[in-house]
């Protein structure tokens, strides 16, 4: 029998794709149904806002759509899809906005984040505060909100997660450090967006 | 400049070591040893025992609030995606 006719649920990425690519939109449909979740929460570490997050959801399918032919399986296929999430979001900014900069040491950044601090409040407290910590994920740098958010909200290993960035294993796990250090102290400040 | 005047050697070990290895040590990172040495810090020190802790439950946080799509977002979503499949169906 033709692979088009076996269960899509049961078939790979990969088998997916390639009977995407030859017509079958119940097989695009359950690709679309497996990946648009992690697809969606990615679109929001590049772009920060949920509104841009959707339209570049949108956009990522679509141009999967056209691409299925091509996908050769190297990455999984959430990998692929968060490469073409990462492009298209790029080309979006083609003047890269201003990146909050921010020059603090690791050790300045640690001291806004509380240590050091006699009893200061949890931490977790305040990221429980969903309009605090959206703002908080809002005033970091993208390339460290990027980075943090795949760990923890995608799981991706370290590996893929290098993979995904083009970073070395060493430098993704010091921006990731430093990511998290640096939620911590905009936490901590509550400066509505902005660390001084 | 904001610095940590509390920086203390601890279990052979500064506080500023434990804040440079804090990553490493919450991901299950680090070799025995090194584990070791991190936990006699942290059981004498409570700067870094909290801060320590502290930064585990803010990461816990984030984790639990990992954004959703809409059921409304999703059917328009496989609304046009189905329409654009159909446009780019190959003809046999």
């Amino acid at each position: 029998m033709p692979a088009a006719e076996e269960p899509v649920a049961a078939a790979t990425d990969f088998e997916l794709l390639q009977r995407t690519a030859s017509g079958d939109g119940l097989a695009f449909a359950e690709f679309v149904d497996r990946h648009q979740t992690a697809v969606f929460r990615h679109a929001v570490c590049l772009l920060g806002r949920r509104e841009d997050a959707e339209d570049l959801l949108q956009e990522t399918f679509l141009a999967a759509l056209k691409a299925a032919a091509g996908y050769r399986g190297d990455a999984s296929g959430r990998t692929w899809l968060f490469r073409i999430a990462r492009n298209a979001a790029l080309r979006r900014m083609e003047k890269p906005q201003p990146l909050p900069e921010t020059d603090l040491t690791l050790e300045a950044l640690a001291v806004r984040a509380g240590w050091g601090v006699a009893n200061p409040e949890s931490l977790a407290i305040l990221a429980d505060d969903r309009r605090r910590l959206g703002q908080a994920l809002a005033a970091l740098p993208r390339d460290e909100r990027e980075i943090l958010l795949l760990r923890e909200w995608e799981n991706l290993s370290g590996e893929e997660t290098a993979s995904l960035l083009g970073l070395s294993l060493a430098a993704m796990k010091s921006r990731l450090h430093r990511a998290r250090i640096h939620l911590a102290a905009l936490l901590r400040c509550d400066t509505g967006g902005r660390d001084e | 400049m904001i610095q940590f005047e509390g920086n203390q050697l601890v279990g052979g070990l500064w506080c500023s070591d434990i804040l440079a290895a804090l990553s490493q040590y919450i991901d299950g990172e680090l070799d025995a040893p090194a584990v070791a040495q991190v936990n006699v810090h942290l059981e004498r020190c409570v700067n870094c025992a909290r801060f320590g802790a502290d930064v585990s439950s803010m990461l816990a946080s984030l984790s639990r609030q990992r954004p959703e799509l809409s059921r409304e977002r999703k059917a328009r979503l496989m609304q046009v995606l189905s329409a654009e499949a159909e446009r780019n169906r190959p003809v046999t």
